[in-house]
């Protein structure tokens, strides 16, 4: 009897001993298999067994774009069911429909919990809008009528139309008829690049290391003017007709006339030929340059502003509804293009542009008989009058008759038009800053005045560049220049002044082109010995600037 | 508390007074006999020859019959009755004139005084047999799967919180240092000094673990008391034992294949910083087979098969034993070997032992025991070292890679070892073939023991020890396959990168070890029977160590230290401590019925500093005194119980006494430079220390009471221990005005507490003459708690988890976050705290919402914002019960033994799963992360994959930390002696046993039996040093 009860309890004990047993693999099993609240399904598996998903499936299906909707790779579906495909006609059914419909990533309606919109980055490249919408969810123009399904490798959404593909501003600039003039130039400037970075090195050959090359698309116009063929932001883009293209061409053009090769070289005086093939493009480049460089605007502008708008190239063009007059706009992926008849830019918001040298920019300048500090401007008085609150101050380093102290400056990227050209001059007492001699109708008993003079060089329209005759008076007024010792004095050295050619030195896509300044202004002391003997003028100047302002 | 002490005390010396007033009447000079039968419990029939004892003057044997007849000293005497093939066991006469006994067979010994499994056990290190043997008695915490690397070892709790909390060793009779502050220069590897001694070399292994203080400032942890085989007989006995086994390969926890972990990694990289560009440009998304590194990328490697593979174990020994009337002595020697389960790795061990005992004259015998072991192993880093380690790597390391190159054109795969991925991580494959982590470790002892015997009842004997101990490590990493590492310093500023590194340790101990006593052994008037001890001890080590590290040695064949390393550190000391101990025990009984005992210790250490709040001066030294006494009863033996047949032992004990504990650091109590690099340009040297006269031992008081019962003609033996242990002068650090240029120093402030029980059941299942079934079960329980902290609460953090050590609590809690699981959809996340949602501050004190996807932490405080504040307690890795069920079953001549341990309501910080499923980058995850949410709606309990985890889902929660409890079958074990005679041999035994076999649990990790290392702070986390696996063994034991 007690063996009896001895056995049965061991049999007890094993059976709880075994059902003990399946604990272990039961606990593990349950952590770390696939739980069964999760479904086993990959994104493929997922929409052949949804009977409303029949034809997009199919498309899948003969694309071979199956194969990656069952691989091992997370991507985010968008599936437009089979009443939203109705009678759908694409191109390139891989780029422009699937890849339209299907992104890397899982992506789902608790990605809109914060912003309540997404771009969503779909593997064509293309941004799309995911936007929550009270309760309701879009994805570009469709409804989200199934949301949230999660599979084994990514999120399913059902989608009650196809969301269409757009060309984004690049492609569409090229795609567009009518306008090769412009897509032409712009593509003109594509290149691949080698990227080492993301290159693999694979080991070493005979001709060195042997790379699974990497090679990245880049495109200088778009580096400088903005990214057009990027999804991830969005612009707005004039684009003129191949009419109004070459109406524009030829108005720029003029601004942009260029000397040919450098013929004799007479140290300060220089002889360039006036016509030729370096000239030819040099113009074309600047022109093409100057009239597409305000083309962009950041931001997609549906309605133009009324005040003022600035493009990519950071002008400022204000009341700015003139420079869409004659176009039509056209909806991108990444923003709006405007196809423009005619170009209607203002020269001096766009190329023609005001032009100021800094006396205290000492790559710009020499100076003769003269020693030079730079000066920062401490006087209040003073201060909103000198561009930049810096001037150059010169002495003389002799007191003789030669000592005329003059400064020199280099003036860039003149253009083939006309300017007024100004010199501004800083007083001396612009140092001291009490202001016991202001206002400036007050008599003082002492002098710090000078007279100066004005000397232009530049490359004449025989190509001849020299020094040309000294300017001693005010073409308006004049009178001769005398600069006011307690006042900033702003002489007009030249009015409505038109260089022959334009002085561009520097490309900003192909770098320097000429290295010669052809285009420089000098200022110098005019003062007689017997005036600076008997104290009437003093022959120390101070330069704030030059300034040349576009002449209409 | 000492008041409480002199108060038992009294009670105890009043109790000693009324035993002796009883007595002294009832004594009587009549000789008094005591007869009867003795049978075999199972069959019933007489034994035939077996020795009935009684005191240690009369003894009888019995008749064909089983009839006996002793003389007994006093009416209540205590028979032990043997035989061979018989349990001993312990009658008492209960004042009868008659006695009629039965013997079990030696199947029913109790586990842990069964000698024959030391003697023939696949165990490579004393504590795997503890461990099943002693069950409640220790606390056994395996630190990894590697062969004979050893076990965590706790008794009655943790008596310390930051110095040594392991129990004294003693082996044969002579003190072991421990080596706890040796670390090994190779990551998760241990000095396991119990790994010198060849578990079949032991003959017994008792636990002090009662309030006797007589091991001093040396015993407050609990004592283990080894003693080595010696020889018993002049007959010659030769013994051969040959083993072999095979180790299977860990259950590792599973990782994602290559086609899950794309998946994994197409999802986690949406919250990267790589742009859409880069991220399709990246060479494993590239689908294209015709590319050049399409191989390179595309593989399926399941990189723990090719960092594990089976081991093997192999063990071969023999052993003499003989002598004559003047010697007997016993020798023996094996080899040990093994190949770890981690390729690459392996151990073996040489043991020879040769123990004498030579008697000069009658009265002087000599006793010598020498012994040498070489343990060498070869092991590679263990651990979560992600850099180093290759079980780590194996588990974090993309699929997609393989551990060898293909040819750049043709794509064929090469024996070229590849190099570290593109992720960053290693290849392990080149760490296993071309690391070196070789330890080698030498022990020499030689112990004598001469005895003299004064007259009968007083001895004089010595014991001189002495042993030396060498380690030597050398490690390396290759540069091929590595990832490199940035070197920072202390203050995290980088200095250096490391493409490889290279470390050797040399260190050497002497120890002299002396314990000289008297022992005396007297009984007065028959019934007063007193013995006691009169001992001094001395210990003395001799420690010197050198460690030097350097980095980049430019190739992988360049393996050694040298001056052309970079970055290096030398680092290496000369340290000596000496200990000695005057000691004392006194033991009285009255009748064989009432036992009593005192015992004192007065002890001296060169730790302990000149000034000490409770020690005594003799002369410069400071001396610390531990008292303790102890009284138990024998109920049974009384004549009031003689009615009471059906129990045969009733045993009532209860102690009190101070121990000690002493290893508080060698030159913790004295001011002292060490060197520091100074911009790793030149040596220079900076104070390291504080000196602290003051600092003394850590004291433990200890309280325990205990009950021995047998039951239903001894089929049912029950033995329970309640205790409760008072820690004071806690070694704990101090925080210390800035001036001084040290943050903090040691001082003995702070207490805390254990209290518990121990329990343990014996049934004699089955007892019949072909099948018995001796069942053993026992539990032990104890709770630490932290009484007083100097500085009060802190915590301390390991791997990104945080340890609590705050008053009322026990030590080592895990604090941290409460999950309460993944918030579903934005809208749950939304309705949380008000319908604000939670939120983090980031740095630049801008905020973070959870989200759809993220775990939802407990906002305890409820503000909205999960800070530190919102941080608890999270779990316990104390365990509410531990133990082991034994069972061992014979049937002829086949025995089975089947070992359970187990381990009840401990917590684990399971620190790999938390880097296993941390979704946070883009290394290969555990395949929990199927299951991670994807989608709004997704009902699930992992959270979303998120790159760098902004938001701190992966930050230490209760999501890491585990129900640790487990039930391990642990050890079955089949045994069959062939019934063969031969003159060629005595007897022939073949065995195969299973470790590990079962384990039933809900944790995680690979092994629930898992500390990060002996510190009491860091047990109960997973650090995921090798799991322990199967392992199989057959064995054949030959006697010649």
């Amino acid at each position: 009897m007690l063996k009896d009860i001895y056995f049965k309890s061991i049999i007890t004990a094993l059976t709880i001993t075994l059902l003990f047993a399946s604990c272990q693999d039961v606990f593990w099993a349950e952590h770390y298999k696939l739980s069964p609240l999760n479904s086993d399904k990959t994104l493929m598996q997922e929409m052949e067994s949804d009977t409303s998903l029949t034809r997009f499936v199919n498309i899948l299906k003969n694309t071979g774009y199956d194969k990656i909707l069952n691989g091992s790779q997370t991507y985010t579906v968008w599936a437009p069911t089979n009443t939203a495909l109705g009678s759908i006609i694409v191109q390139d059914t891989v780029a422009q429909f699937l890849k339209n419909h299907i992104a890397r990533f899982p992506y789902s309606t608790a990605d809109l919990a914060q912003k309540g919109v997404i771009r969503v980055k779909m593997l064509n490249g293309k941004a799309n809008t995911f936007l929550k919408n009270g309760n309701d969810f879009t994805f570009g123009d469709a409804n989200v009528i199934a949301k949230d399904i999660v599979t084994q490798n990514g999120v399913l959404l059902k989608i009650n139309k196809y969301v269409p593909f757009f060309e984004n501003i690049w492609e569409k600039v090229k795609s567009f008829s009518g306008n090769d003039s412009i897509s032409n130039y712009l593509y003109s400037f594509d290149k691949k690049v080698f990227d080492a970075a993301n290159s693999t090195e694979l080991g070493t050959s005979s001709k060195g290391i042997l790379y699974d090359s990497v090679f990245v698309y880049s495109n200088a116009w778009l580096s400088k003017f903005g990214r057009l063929n990027l999804e991830d932001s969005v612009y707005t883009m004039v684009v003129p007709n191949n009419a109004a293209w070459k109406t524009a061409y030829g108005t720029i053009k003029s601004y942009f006339k260029t000397y040919d090769k450098l013929s004799v070289d007479n140290g300060t005086t220089k002889t360039f030929k006036i016509t030729g093939t370096l000239a030819d493009s040099l113009q074309r480049t600047y022109t093409c340059q100057a009239l597409t460089h305000d083309l962009a605007f950041r931001t997609k502008l549906t309605t133009i502003p009324a005040d003022s708008l600035i493009s990519t190239n950071k002008n400022v063009f204000h009341s700015p509804s003139h420079l869409f007059d004659n176009s039509v706009p056209v909806e991108t992926s990444n923003g709006l293009i405007y196809s423009s008849g005619s170009m209607s830019y203002l020269p001096t918001e766009s190329w023609h542009k005001r032009i100021v040298v800094e006396a205290e920019n000492s790559a710009a300048r020499t100076y003769n008989n003269a020693s030079v500090v730079d000066v920062v401007a401490k006087n209040d008085q003073f201060i909103p009058y000198i561009s930049g609150r810096k001037y150059t101050s010169l002495t003389p380093t002799g007191a003789s008759a030669n000592f005329q102290p003059e400064l020199i400056l280099n003036i860039p990227n003149t253009l083939s038009a006309a300017y007024d050209i100004y010199c501004v001059v800083v007083p001396k007492y612009e140092s001291d800053t009490s202001k016991t001699y202001f206002p400036t109708t007050k008599t003082y008993s002492f002098t710090d005045s000078t007279m100066v003079s004005f000397q232009m060089t530049y490359v004449d329209a025989n190509g001849l560049m020299s020094a040309k005759t000294s300017i001693t008076k005010d073409p308006v007024t004049a009178k001769v220049y005398e600069t006011s010792p307690t006042n900033v004095s702003k002489f007009l050295v030249a009015k409505g002044f038109k260089f022959p050619f334009a002085n561009f030195t520097i490309s900003p896509f192909t770098g320097v082109v000429i290295q010669t300044n052809t285009v420089t202004i000098k200022v110098k002391t005019n003062v007689s010995s017997t005036d600076f003997t008997s104290g009437k003028y003093v022959r120390n100047l101070r330069v704030d600037c030059f300034i040349l302002e576009p002449a209409n | 508390m000492m008041k409480k002490m002199k108060y038992i005390t009294s009670i105890l010396v009043l109790l000693l007074l009324v035993v002796f007033r009883i007595n002294a009447g009832a004594q009587s000079s009549d000789t008094i006999f005591v007869s009867g039968t003795i049978k075999d419990a199972a069959t019933n029939k007489p034994i035939n020859g077996a020795r009935v004892q009684a005191g240690i003057f009369y003894s009888a044997l019995t008749t064909e019959n089983g009839t006996y007849k002793i003389r007994i000293p006093v009416r209540n005497a205590l028979l032990e009755v043997s035989s061979p093939g018989y349990l001993t066991q312990l009658f008492s006469t209960k004042g009868s004139k008659t006695l009629d006994l039965a013997l079990y067979s030696e199947t029913f010994v109790l586990p842990k005084n069964n000698a024959n499994g030391y003697t023939s056990t696949q165990s490579v290190t004393l504590e795997d047999e503890l461990q099943t043997r002693f069950g409640a008695d220790i606390r056994v915490v395996k630190r990894s799967g590697q062969v004979g690397i050893g076990s965590n070892m706790f008794i009655r709790g943790y008596n310390s919180l930051n110095a040594n909390s392991k129990p004294l060793i003693v082996v044969d009779g002579v003190i072991w240092d421990d080596q706890a502050n040796v670390n090994s220069v190779i990551e998760g590897c241990f000095i396991n000094p119990l790994a010198d001694i060849d578990v079949n070399d032991i003959e017994s292994v008792e636990v002090l673990k009662n309030a006797n203080s007589i091991y001093g400032s040396k015993g407050a942890n609990g004592v283990i008391l080894i003693k080595t085989i010696r020889g018993r007989s002049q007959a010659t006995k030769i013994t051969f034992d040959a083993m072999t086994g095979v180790i299977l390969k860990p259950t590792l926890t599973p990782v994602m294949n290559a086609s899950q972990y794309r998946s994994y990694l197409t999802d986690v990289l949406k919250s990267s910083p790589f742009s859409q560009t880069s991220i399709n440009a990246m060479p494993f998304l590239q689908d294209d087979p015709t590319s050049l590194t399409y191989k390179k990328y595309h593989n399926d490697t399941d990189w723990g098969d090719q960092v594990y593979s089976n081991g093997s174990m192999n063990r071969y020994a023999l052993s003499v034993q003989g002598g004559d009337e003047i010697a007997i002595y016993g020798f023996s020697m094996a080899y040990t070997g093994s190949n770890g389960v981690l390729n690459g790795t392996n151990m073996s061990r040489l043991n020879t032992r040769f123990n004498s005992d030579i008697n000069l004259g009658k009265s002087v015998k000599v006793a010598t025991n020498i012994a040498f072991t070489e343990v060498d192993r070869e092991l590679r880093d263990d651990g979560m070292d992600a850099t180093s380690a290759p079980g780590y790597i194996s588990r974090i390391k993309s699929p997609l890679f393989l551990g060898y190159k293909y040819t750049t054109v043709t794509q064929a795969v090469t024996d070229k070892l590849e190099n570290y991925d593109s992720l960053h991580v290693s290849n392990p494959l080149s760490i296993i073939a071309n690391g070196i982590g070789s330890q080698r470790q030498y022990r020499f002892t030689i112990n004598a023991e001469p005895e003299w015997t004064i007259n009968k009842s007083l001895k004089l004997s010595s014991i001189f020890g002495y042993s030396i101990n060498k380690l030597k490590e050398h490690y390396f990493t290759p540069v091929t396959g590595l990832a490199p590492v940035i070197l920072v310093n202390s203050f995290n500023t980088p200095y250096g990168i490391s493409y490889n590194t290279v470390k050797d340790q040399i260190m050497q101990q002497l120890s002299v070890f002396n314990d000289t006593k008297f022992s005396y052994d007297q009984t007065f008037g028959k019934k007063h029977h007193v013995s006691g001890i009169l001992g001094l001890r001395f210990l003395s080590n001799r420690f010197a160590s050198t460690y030097g590290e350097g980095h980049n040695s430019g190739g992988d064949y360049v393996v050694n230290l040298s001056t052309s390393l970079l970055y290096k550190k030398n680092d290496g000391g000369n340290e000596v401590w000496d200990s000695k101990s005057v000691y004392a025990q006194a033991n009285y009984d009255f009748n064989q019925r009432y036992f009593l005992w005192a015992a004192v210790s007065m002890d001296n250490s060169s730790r302990f500093g000149k000034e000490t709040k409770e020690g005594f001066k003799i002369g410069q030294d400071t001396y610390a005194k531990f008292p303790s006494v102890g009284a138990a009863w024998l109920v049974s033996a009384e004549p009031f119980m003689k009615n009471l047949s059906f129990i045969n032992k009733l045993n009532l004990r209860a102690d009190v006494g101070e121990t000690g504990n002493d290893n508080i650091g060698n030159n913790q109590r004295l001011a002292y430079l060490s060197p520091v690099n100074y911009m790793d340009k030149a040596v220079g040297l900076q104070i390291s220390n504080l000196k602290n006269e003051a600092l003394q031992w850590e004291t433990t008081q200890k309280m325990g009471a205990g009950i021995d019962l047998t039951l239903f003609n001894e089929i049912v033996t029950i033995s329970g221990d309640i205790y409760k242990h008072n820690t004071r002068n806690l070694l704990t650090m101090r925080q210390n005005v800035v001036a001084s240029g040290l943050d903090s120093y040691w001082v003995n402030e702070g207490s805390l507490e254990n209290t518990g029980y121990e329990i343990s059941l014996g049934l004699k299942l089955l007892n019949t003459k072909n099948v018995k079934w001796n069942f053993n079960v026992s539990a032990a329980h104890y709770e630490n708690k932290i009484t007083a902290l100097p500085a009060g609460d802190y915590t301390t953090s390991v791997g990104g988890g945080e340890i609590l050590t705050a008053v009322g609590s026990p030590a080592g809690m895990f604090y941290g976050y409460k999950s309460l699981g993944v918030f579903s959809s934005a809208a749950e996340a939304q309705a949380v705290s008000n319908g604000n949602g939670l939120k983090i501050q980031n740095l630049n004190g801008s905020y973070s919402s959870f989200s759809a996807g993220d775990i939802h932490f407990e906002d305890k405080n409820g503000d909205g914002i999960i800070d530190a504040n919102d941080k608890q307690i999270i779990g316990n890795p104390n365990p509410k019960l531990t133990g082991a069920v034994v069972n061992n079953l014979s049937f002829r001549n086949f025995t089975l033994d089947i070992v359970f341990t187990y381990s009840y309501g401990n917590d684990i910080y399971n620190y790999q799963r938390s880097q296993l499923e941390s979704m946070s980058n883009l290394l290969n995850q555990s395949t929990a992360v199927l299951n991670r949410w994807m989608a709004d709606g997704q009902v699930t309990s992992v959270p979303k994959a998120s790159y760098g985890d902004p938001i701190g889902n992966a930050r230490f929660s209760n999501r890491w930390i585990e129900d640790g409890s487990f039930l391990k079958l642990q050890n079955v074990r089949l045994s069959y002696k062939l019934p063969i005679k031969s003159n060629l041999f005595d007897a022939l035994t073949v065995w195969g046993a299973v470790n590990n076999l079962l384990t039933f649990t809900k944790y995680l990790g690979a092994d629930p039996e898992s500390s990060m290392n002996q510190s009491v702070l860091y047990q109960g986390i997973d650090f995921g040093l090798l799991p322990s696996s199967r392992v199989f063994n057959v064995g054949v034991k030959l006697n010649l």
